[in-house]
């Protein structure tokens, strides 16, 4: 390197540099920044299980859920509308008893079922025979 | 159960060892590594000590994961500059989106002026100005080996570039600066 290039970095060196940053104040809001930053990675790693969890129980929900569905809608002609009502009932009982009773019960029934299949309540009232 | 606890007392030790030893390494590096980051990211001192204190906090975070393969410094400055590269970066977009909408923020070397506290204020803009019409790895090299006195190799290892080509863009970096520098020597006299 060349003495005038020596005197160029030399130069740069004096000349292009920041006042000097205060030490406290730095720790300070350094602290600060680093205590803000493990708290919302510990906010988001409670969020992570939440989801996770979440995601497990509905899942756990579904496979626990009215276990009678496959034995019900593979019947024949009867599949179709039942598996329907199935799914529209599906969010309001809580156990397999009170599904069936639901289900059977007119009165509480929040689906219709259409008059070809009138002989469906026969046909829960076997089923659950059955599962009985 | 002792064996739990020791090993849970171990955990702490270390856990300790690990902020004090932390601790230490801001304050030895914190007056460096703003100096650094104010010479790469553009003279502005606030900024320079946000993008130092993004990476003292990425160090922290990464530390656990840290093998002593390489110094422990030489690691610190390869986040820092990485950082002050985002910073540019992420300064470049705003301007250019800012100019879309009809607002421009000054570029960075016309602050320096403003805040310049040495003999000659014209010289340091000069100096900001060459500065910026460095290429970003340009810039890099030349301050790390120049500036702050890091070895060819060290910069090449925090670049993340080969030697060789640490050596070139250092050849021409000091070429344009001094082509820079030197014409506005002509122009405004020593």
């Amino acid at each position: 390197m060349s003495g005038d290039e020596h005197e160029l970095i030399e130069e740069i060196r004096a000349v292009w540099a920041p006042p000097s940053s205060d030490p406290e104040g730095f720790d300070v809001q350094l602290r600060r920044r680093l205590e803000r930053s493990q708290r919302r990675r510990i906010l988001a790693g409670a969020g992570v299980v939440l989801v996770v969890a979440g995601l497990a129980a509905l899942h756990l929900g579904q496979a626990s859920d009215p276990g009678e569905l496959p034995v019900v809608a593979g019947r024949g002609a009867t599949a179709p509308p039942l598996a329907r009502a199935v799914a529209s009932v599906r969010a309001e009982p809580t156990s397999a008893a009170e599904w069936w009773d639901h289900a059977l019960d007119p009165a509480q029934r929040s689906f219709d079922l259409p008059g070809e299949y009138g002989a469906l309540d026969t046909l829960f009232l076997q089923t659950r025979d059955q599962e009985l | 159960m002792s064996a739990l606890m020791g090993a849970a007392a171990l955990e702490e030790a270390l856990a300790t060892t690990r902020e004090q030893r932390f601790a230490t390494f801001v304050g030895q590096h914190h007056q460096r590594a703003v100096r650094m980051a104010w010479r790469l990211t553009g003279e502005d001192l606030a900024v320079a000590e946000e993008v130092a204190q993004d990476a003292f906090i990425r160090a922290w975070r990464a530390l656990p994961g840290f093998r002593d393969e390489a110094r422990l410094s030489t690691w610190f400055y390869r986040i820092l500059v990485r950082q002050a590269a985002n910073r540019r970066r992420w300064c470049g977009v705003r301007q250019r989106w800012g100019g879309l909408w009809g607002r421009s923020d000054a570029p960075v070397a016309e602050q320096a002026g403003a805040r310049s506290v040495s003999g000659d204020p014209g010289l340091r803009q000069r100096i900001g100005l060459a500065m910026e019409r460095l290429s970003p790895h340009q810039r890099t090299i030349f301050t790390l080996v120049h500036l702050e006195g890091f070895s060819v190799a060290e910069a090449a290892g925090i670049a993340g570039c080969a030697q060789g080509t640490a050596k070139s863009h250092l050849h021409r970096a000091l070429g344009k600066l001094r082509a820079d520098l030197g014409r506005a020597r002509e122009e405004y006299g020593p």
